[in-house]
């Protein structure tokens, strides 16, 4: 089987010219259809561009696809419990928080695509139409200009060649869109966007709220912003979503469309226009380089399940394959022109991998506010932007870290006696006290030596070099997670919090699920990959718009700014195109 | 006799085969098949039996009617380590020799109230390492998250709304919330 695979994958490199026809052409090819890529496919749709979407893995059609998401507890065979012997040979994906039974279905099993940890490396992927954008956590904070003038400011990486003023009408032009819910809290460090109303903070995060501003002058507590449809607007009703119902089994995929995901939204708003072709199963090996045009002209695909090779041809390419695929997909773009990745002549391609902390967590217990609890559910918590390092730098760390913020109370069952004593305890609840936790999400500086690489001697059952992820954590990482427990601790004791506990779970990189970089923007071809219009300094006609982009990461849930920079980056895609340049 | 006949059909819908008396299958054969786990039909008797002694039936389902031996032995085959497996299984064995060593009857034969009697016996021994307790703790442990997950108990006690369409951060917390039983 394996050595068909490879006869094949030779012989379809070996004799790769397919002709370009009308059926194998199209105006734009999007590799990816999660978060970025359905945005893409959105945006070059709706401007009347025929655009192909490639998604590597199968597809997954709203609604029809779902098929647990109106399970009740009882209905799954072992009560959200991943077997075991899918969890040991699964050991990557099953410490992913979304892997239960009712979302297995929507992440990929380590087993199935290999690739090599030099360091650990925990790479959680959902290959499908929608990718993870099914599954994510759904918070979408903006970056401010404190975000991009981060690396100027303190030295590392290169400057960003954007400025939250370039971002921010695209940011609002989304976020009506997608539907985010959120206060207006007038902060400049977390720009306020578009919202639709938020949901309650409860009674314990606002009194937390009002202590922190009692004792902090330059520290908030504010409502998480999160994508979720809370007052629909006619543009939501247009898309066939509803408001959120409060389920918070969101993972399962949203019946309603209740929160945004490519499913629910950008990909049927693209097959609407009629100009989307989206072809799943579909592995792009490479894009395509004509070096006597100076450009690519398509793309290399393998089908995944009958493992033939096709060509496809465009004008324009837009790799939004996920932040890790999306650096594979280039490095082994090779050609005369570019014999060490697509538009590599200064070898930083792979290089300045970085990611987010979210290794720290406090919790703690409020004997207070007794008398009052919750009803319902909610699908977001409190969020404290960045403090540290704000204005000027105050540490013995660089940059900061954002927290994210809640209280619960929970009933506790007795489950003491025998019969009908104890059908009786169980039936009986009582309320605990206030619980209250905290999770940091910290900024890392990306370095040189954070690098993914092809593997030269392994393949994976397709023939794709198997990638080799360096990553690590590195001295300022440490100390900002100390930081982070200090100040937290002295925050939850002057709110008179009690029984406080840290927790550093030393989980590797990864699994914050925030990775990011590898084919940075700059200004500098010397010193990066990409301009600031996320286009290939060295190859016009290629547009990198996930988070394979990010010259830095702040400290914001990054999805609401990859969405934000591809529509902007696929407006300017397409003026070009429009003018004969591209 | 009605309510009986009633109950058993509901465990038949239910919990699949699992109340077909054991002495029916001459060479005690379990009904259900395990893919890691051998057990026979007088263990899988003995299982439900202790579950259905945590949870009885009275005017409202217990343990058997809600389908908790079928779980806890799902749970056992899929969800436990090898040695768990093997510590449980002979937990079992223990558990029913050392029921019939104490008492006149074995556990099957006996009545709620020796059940009952042993089992309070049993978790007041102070050392609680041998794979009798694990045996019992465990089972103890399965047959409880198997009722409060069940459909009767998330529709009827404490009801789970798959759709709550609200939140509400701040409220009075009810002094009368007791549930049904």
């Amino acid at each position: 089987m394996r050595t068909g695979t490879e006869k094949q994958y030779k012989k379809s490199i070996i004799n790769y010219s397919t002709m370009p026809t009308e059926s194998n052409t199209f105006d734009v090819i999007v590799i990816g259809s999660g978060m970025s890529g359905g945005w893409a496919a959105k945006e070059f749709t709706g401007k009347g561009l025929k655009t192909l979407v490639l998604e590597r893995g199968r597809n997954v059609e709203h609604l029809k696809d779902y098929p647990t998401t109106n399970k009740y507890p009882w209905e799954f065979p072992h009560h959200g419990q991943v077997p075991l012997a899918i969890q040991e040979e699964n050991p990557v994906i099953s410490r992913c928080y979304a892997y239960r039974e009712d979302a297995m279905h929507f992440f990929v099993k380590d087993t199935e695509h290999p690739y090599v940890q030099q360091k650990p490396f925990d790479w959680i992927r959902g290959y499908q139409v929608g990718g993870k954008s099914l599954m994510w956590a759904r918070q979408t904070q903006r970056w401010s200009q404190f975000d991009f003038d981060g690396p100027a400011r303190d030295g590392f990486a290169v400057e960003w060649p954007i400025s939250y003023q370039d971002i921010a009408p695209w940011y609002s032009y989304v976020e009506k869109f997608v539907g985010i819910s959120g206060n207006k809290d007038g902060l400049p460090h977390l720009p306020d966007g578009e919202f639709l109303p938020a949901l309650d903070l409860n009674c314990v995060e606002d009194f937390f709220k009002s202590s922190v501003a009692e004792n902090y002058k330059d520290r908030q507590v504010i409502y998480g912003r999160c994508a979720h449809i809370t007052d629909p607007q006619p543009i939501h009703l247009e898309q066939g979503r509803a408001q959120c119902q409060k389920r918070t089994l969101c993972q399962r995929g949203c019946p309603f469309g209740g929160y945004f995901s490519s499913n629910s939204s950008t990909i049927p708003w693209a097959q609407k226009s009629g100009n989307l072709t989206l072809r799943a199963n579909s592995i792009v090996e490479s894009l395509i380089y004509d070096d006597q045009q100076q450009k690519v002209t398509g793309v290399r695909v393998i089908d995944s399940v009958t493992k033939k090779v096709t060509e496809y041809f465009a004008r324009v390419v837009f790799v939004n394959a996920g932040a890790i695929n999306t650096n594979l997909i280039l490095l082994n773009s090779t050609s005369r022109r570019f014999p060490n990745g697509l538009g590599n002549d200064n070898g930083l391609l792979g290089k300045y991998i970085a990611f987010h902390i979210y290794r720290g967590k406090i919790s703690a217990t409020y004997d207070g506010h007794k008398d009052f609890t919750m009803e319902g559910r909610r699908p977001t918590s409190a969020y404290l932007p960045r403090f540290r390092n704000l204005h000027k730098q105050e540490t013995n760390f660089l940059r900061g870290y954002a927290a994210g913020f809640s209280a619960s109370r929970n009933t506790r069952n007795n489950s003491d006696g025998y019969g009908s004593a104890l059908k009786d305890n169980l039936a009986a609840s009582e309320l605990t006290s206030w619980h209250v936790s905290s999770h940091i999400m910290g900024e890392t500086i990306p370095k040189e030596t954070n690098m993914v690489s092809l593997s030269k001697d392994q393949k994976d059952e397709w023939g794709m070099p198997l990638l080799n992820i360096d990553v690590a954590y590195d001295d300022n990482d440490e100390k900002m997670i100390v930081d982070f427990f200090e100040q937290f601790t002295e925050m939850f004791t002057k709110a008179g919090f009690t029984n406080i506990k840290t927790s550093d779970s030393h989980q590797a990189p990864g699994l914050d699920i925030h990775e990011m970089g590898g084919v940075r923007m700059g200004k500098d071809p010397a010193t990066s990959l990409l301009n600031k219009w996320n286009q290939m300094h060295n190859v016009k006609n290629v547009f990198i718009t996930d988070g394979a982009c990010m010259t830095s990461t702040s400290t914001q849930n990054p999805s609401l700014t990859y969405m934000a920079m591809t529509a902007r980056a696929a407006d300017y895609a397409a003026a070009e195109m429009k003018k004969g340049v591209l | 006799m009605k309510r009986r006949t009633a109950i058993r059909q509901l465990v038949y819908i239910t919990g699949g085969t699992l109340l077909i008396p054991a002495c029916l299958n001459r060479e005690d054969k379990a009904t259900l098949s395990l893919t890691n786990i051998s057990v026979t039909g007088s263990q899988e008797k003995l299982v439900a039996e202790l579950a259905e002694t945590i949870i009885p039936q009275t005017t409202t389902p217990g343990a058997k009617a809600i389908g908790a031996p079928l779980f806890i032995w799902t749970m056992l085959n899929d969800c436990y380590a090898k040695e768990d497996q093997q510590r449980f299984m002979g937990g079992l064995v223990a558990f029913d020799k050392a029921y019939s060593d104490g008492n006149e009857r074995s556990f099957l034969e006996s009545d709620t109230t020796q059940r009952i009697a042993f089992l309070t016996k049993l978790s007041a021994e102070k050392d609680k390492k041998s794979d009798i307790h694990y045996f019992a703790s465990n089972a103890r442990k399965l047959t409880i998250q198997a009722y409060t997950n069940s459909k009767y108990f998330l529709t009827e006690v404490e009801p789970y709304e798959l759709i709550p369409g609200r939140f509400k951060g701040c409220v009075p917390v009810q002094k009368n919330n007791t549930k049904k039983a």
